[in-house]
């Protein structure tokens, strides 16, 4: 076994995903052509991306139609400006407010959860 | 990891209810959000849908990052990711339920299906994006730099603060698991009763 085997092999993933410094991405596709085992390791990988790629066509996307942060506002209120002087207790309450709703919608899950029989703490993501 | 200054303090203001944090984290990452979401979508609209939730998500509940446990740019990745991959399902759900009930008034096939090569394509797209969302969170955060916000291994490795050889194995722990996930697809069955 070659260090430039090993080196190599262990770039596989890297390359598959198209994160490889330029420099290493040269080094890749000559080792390939001489090693089998590597060669269809990288094949199963590409291939692997190239389905998590999906069908050509459609995910290029267009632009946002904007008011993207117009949920978000709904769903809380902007702080208002404040005198330089009150900013330190603005700044206090506004963090606290903003445990008090975690705190809530977390009890609310769980509560959710309670009922429907699974009684586990919902995770953060 | 050591939290970056800058995403502290945006969460610092983000948490005081500063409207401008919001649109700052907007325009650094609300590319990012988006794409993550056409991508697994595959739908303008829907991905528009996903973005407001996860900056709505961000904005209201702020305590939900926290930037000692990751930066702000990972955070966002795979709350979109995630919100996206919830919505195909729910949407493949409810596609199965509406052709349920018309095939009992009329029997006629889709309006404008793909071919057949698409549709196989998109379910095993959406498999692997699933496996993806289970992966255990180190092994995600370095596909999500690396897949979704186009960095080399090497800059993954530095934003994360690991080894370069870490950012290596990981990616490879994770594709190695997608692939076989592929050739080893969960029983449908159990998808559905979960």
């Amino acid at each position: 076994m070659s260090t430039e085997h090993e080196d190599v092999r262990d770039l596989l993933a890297a390359w598959a995903f198209g994160a490889l410094p330029a420099a290493e991405r040269r080094t890749v596709p000559a080792h390939l052509a001489d090693c089998e085992s590597c060669a269809a390791e990288a094949e199963r990988l590409r291939e692997t991306v190239r389905i998590l790629d999906g069908p050509p066509g459609a995910a290029n996307g267009s632009q946002e139609s904007g008011g993207a942060l117009a949920l978000a506002l709904r769903t809380r209120p902007a702080a208002p400006r404040v005198a330089p002087h009150a900013a330190p207790y603005a700044a206090a309450v506004a963090g606290l407010q903003s445990l008090l709703r975690s705190w809530t919608a977390l009890e609310r899950g769980v509560r959710r959860s309670c009922t429907t029989g699974t009684c586990t703490a919902p995770s953060p993501i | 990891m050591e939290p970056t200054l800058a995403d502290a303090e945006l969460h610092r203001r983000l948490v005081y209810g500063d409207e401008s944090a919001l649109g700052e984290v907007y325009a650094a990452y609300g590319a990012l959000v988006r794409g993550v979401a056409v991508r697994v979508t595959r739908s303008p609209a829907a991905a528009d849908d996903v973005a407001q939730e996860v900056f709505a998500q961000l904005w209201s509940r702020p305590y939900a990052f926290d930037a000692r446990r990751g930066s702000l740019r990972t955070w966002l990745s795979m709350l979109a990711h995630r919100r996206a991959v919830d919505w195909v399902r729910s949407e493949a759900r409810h596609r199965k339920d509406v052709r349920a009930d018309d095939s009992a008034l009329h029997a006629i096939p889709d309006a404008a299906p793909g071919p057949d090569e698409t549709v196989v394509d998109r379910e095993r797209s959406l498999l692997l994006h699933t496996a993806l969302a289970e992966l255990p969170g180190p092994q995600r955060e370095v596909v999500h730099l690396a897949y979704f916000a186009g960095r080399t291994y090497r800059q993954a490795a530095v934003e994360l603060g690991i080894p370069e050889g870490t950012a290596k194995t990981r990616l490879r722990s994770a594709l190695r698991k997608l692939a076989e996930s592929l050739a080893d697809p969960p029983d449908p069955a159990l998808e559905r009763g979960a």
